[in-house]
């Protein structure tokens, strides 16, 4: 198993032995991913990290970040979990805005005597209007396979009631999880199919046809780029 | 303690709700959303933002806090602290973002609860949050697929005769009056004023006489007509938030800005002629984290529910180191 930084705190629980699977969301009404896919592990290790009460996550070099397990197995060389990303199509998208603006009601009311003047147009207090996408999948739904224990994984998903970014104003939320045991595709079950990556992978991974390749990180923390090397990108 | 809970509400507009997207020249068109229909299409349908409902929630949750706190009454708060307060704060690039100290984290969630389920930005970092509000969507026949089991079966009990999302559109128009144009209030004008304005009218006049299209525009009237959409009162939305809750002061935290909010709920624009008001009429709590849990009708929270003490009692424990937070907070 690949290490992090200088840490050595665990959580979660590993699968040695795992079934294929199939993991379905089906999400009511739209849902922001801003790179078009979601990675399942990283999605089973939030789960873990809410699960078990761990403090937001701090940078992948501090003493004090925590290393999670989840219960997909691991490739033979342990580098990364075999778990795809989500595989989904567009059906139509719609542009949201986020508004910002300082709270000026409550500055009269509330402000102390040092609060004098406040500038809108600059610096913290500044309003914006910031535009973001929202998109609607076909049959809204998000599907990912891997190899792991069912029951943990079903378990982990119940706190992942909402998936994607802005999930705090109700983007992606998901109506129904559904995890099934099915047949592998045989070679490259659940990260390569027809020669395609359904995940990061190293570039040099068997059965890849002509991968696009480009930097990314290879397992979660996705957002720990310092980590970013030439991947076969799906 | 670990658990998600989750509550829906059907609400209803007493009032018109002006929730506006965006304007074309004077007319404002009310915020909408994209629904699928059960045969693949889209229609847009009147929504109130995601966005908008939770900032209710903050709003209620930190007059909720200042008022336990015993800070509503003495204006004290610097503009980091109202920023953190009722914006969510800002990354103000001061000091050291590189590491995250968990101490300064916690305390900082003891003093200022709501903060652990709202999130927020401050001490140069963002806090993640664990409540998750969804969009108040109307109740029409475009939604109809959309609705969970039991606002059917409420929609289908009390008879609720549902329409078209088109049907709850109207199209009004206010007009702020050019008070020189009245003779009783010109009357109270200096005469040099009443000079100045008497002759901007007859320039104006001789203008539209000669189809004079820039002198008009340069001299007309301050009278400005604008068109609106707003949601016809009566009107009912589905509504509903999901959050994560670690500690009974969590849940209690939750209860509190929900039935601070819902005490008075005012969505939108135009609040100050009396729009935007609305009310709960059915509340529903599921816990969906545990598979045991069972879906239970909850009464409506509000006022004297009980809810609250403890978020109170925490809260005034500390109401000196609170003050004292938010008067160095970086935010």
């Amino acid at each position: 198993m690949s290490s992090l930084g200088a840490s050595t705190a665990r959580a979660g629980t590993t699968c040695e032995s795992g079934e294929p699977l199939r993991v379905t969301a089906t999400i009511a009404g739209g849902i922001s991913l801003p790179d078009g896919q979601l990675a399942l592990d990283s999605l089973l290790a939030a789960a873990v990290a809410l699960s078990e009460g761990l403090d937001p996550p701090a940078h992948t070099e501090s003493p004090e970040f925590v290393e999670i397990e989840i219960p997909v197995q691991r490739e033979p060389g342990g580098k990364f979990h075999l778990a795809s990303f989500s595989i989904s199509t567009p059906d139509a998208f719609e542009t949201d805005w986020l508004n910002r603006r300082f709270p000026i009601e409550e500055g009269q009311a509330l402000g102390g005597p040092k609060l004098r003047r406040v500038s809108l147009g600059t610096g913290p207090g500044k309003s914006y209007r910031i535009p973001r996408d929202r998109r609607h999948l076909e049959h809204d739904r998000l599907t990912w396979f891997c190899v792991g224990d069912a029951e943990r994984i079903r378990h982990l998903l119940e706190w992942c009631p909402y998936i994607g970014k802005k999930r705090s104003v109700g983007l992606g939320r998901v109506r129904e999880w559904r995890v099934e045991t099915v047949e592998s595709w045989g070679d490259g079950f659940p990260i390569v199919l027809d020669g395609r990556p359904l995940r990061t992978l190293p570039a040099e991974w068997p059965g890849l046809q002509d991968p696009v390749i480009g930097y990314r990180v290879l397992s979660y923390p996705y957002w720990a780029h310092t980590r970013a090397q030439l991947c076969a990108v799906p | 303690m670990r658990q998600i809970k989750r509550y829906e509400f059907l609400l209803e507009a007493i009032s018109p709700i002006c929730h506006h997207s965006e304007t074309f020249g004077n007319s404002a068109i009310a915020m909408r959303r994209r629904i699928r229909q059960p045969d693949g299409s889209f229609v847009s349908v009147p929504i109130v933002t995601g966005d908008t409902m939770r900032h209710q929630l903050r709003e209620a949750a930190s007059y909720a806090l200042l008022d336990a706190a015993g800070m509503l009454d003495d204006p004290s708060l610097s503009e980091a602290a109202l920023r953190l307060l009722f914006a969510g704060g800002m990354i103000t690039g001061k000091g050291d973002a590189s590491a995250v100290k968990f101490s300064e984290y916690r305390e900082m969630v003891d003093l200022v609860p709501p903060l652990a389920l709202l999130g927020g930005c401050a001490q140069n970092r963002s806090i993640p949050g664990r409540l998750q509000v969804d969009d108040a969507v109307l109740l029409c026949d475009e939604t109809r697929s959309h609705w969970p089991d039991w606002l059917a079966q409420h929609v289908e009990a009390q008879g609720i005769v549902i329409d078209t999302c088109r049907a709850h559109v109207e199209e009004v128009q206010r007009v702020r009056m050019d008070p020189g144009l009245s003779p009783e209030k010109r009357a109270m004008l200096t005469p040099k004023a009443e000079q100045g304005l008497l002759g901007r009218i007859g320039a104006n006049e001789a203008a539209s006489e000669s189809g004079d299209v820039v002198a008009q525009r340069d001299t007309k009237s301050t009278m400005m007509p604008r068109r609106m959409e707003t949601v016809v009162a009566g009107s009912l939305f589905y509504w509903g938030l999901s959050a994560v809750c670690v500690s009974e002061l969590d849940v209690d935290t939750l209860h509190t800005m929900l039935a601070a909010f819902l005490a008075n709920p005012i969505v939108g624009g135009k609040r100050a002629t009396g729009a935007g008001r609305m009310r709960p009429v059915v509340a529903r709590d599921i816990k969906v984290a545990r598979p045991s849990a069972e879906s239970t009708a909850l009464e409506l929270i509000g006022p004297g529910s009980g809810f609250g003490e403890r978020f109170a009692a925490h809260v005034a424990a500390r109401s000196e180191k609170v003050r004292e937070f938010l008067g160095r907070v970086d935010s």
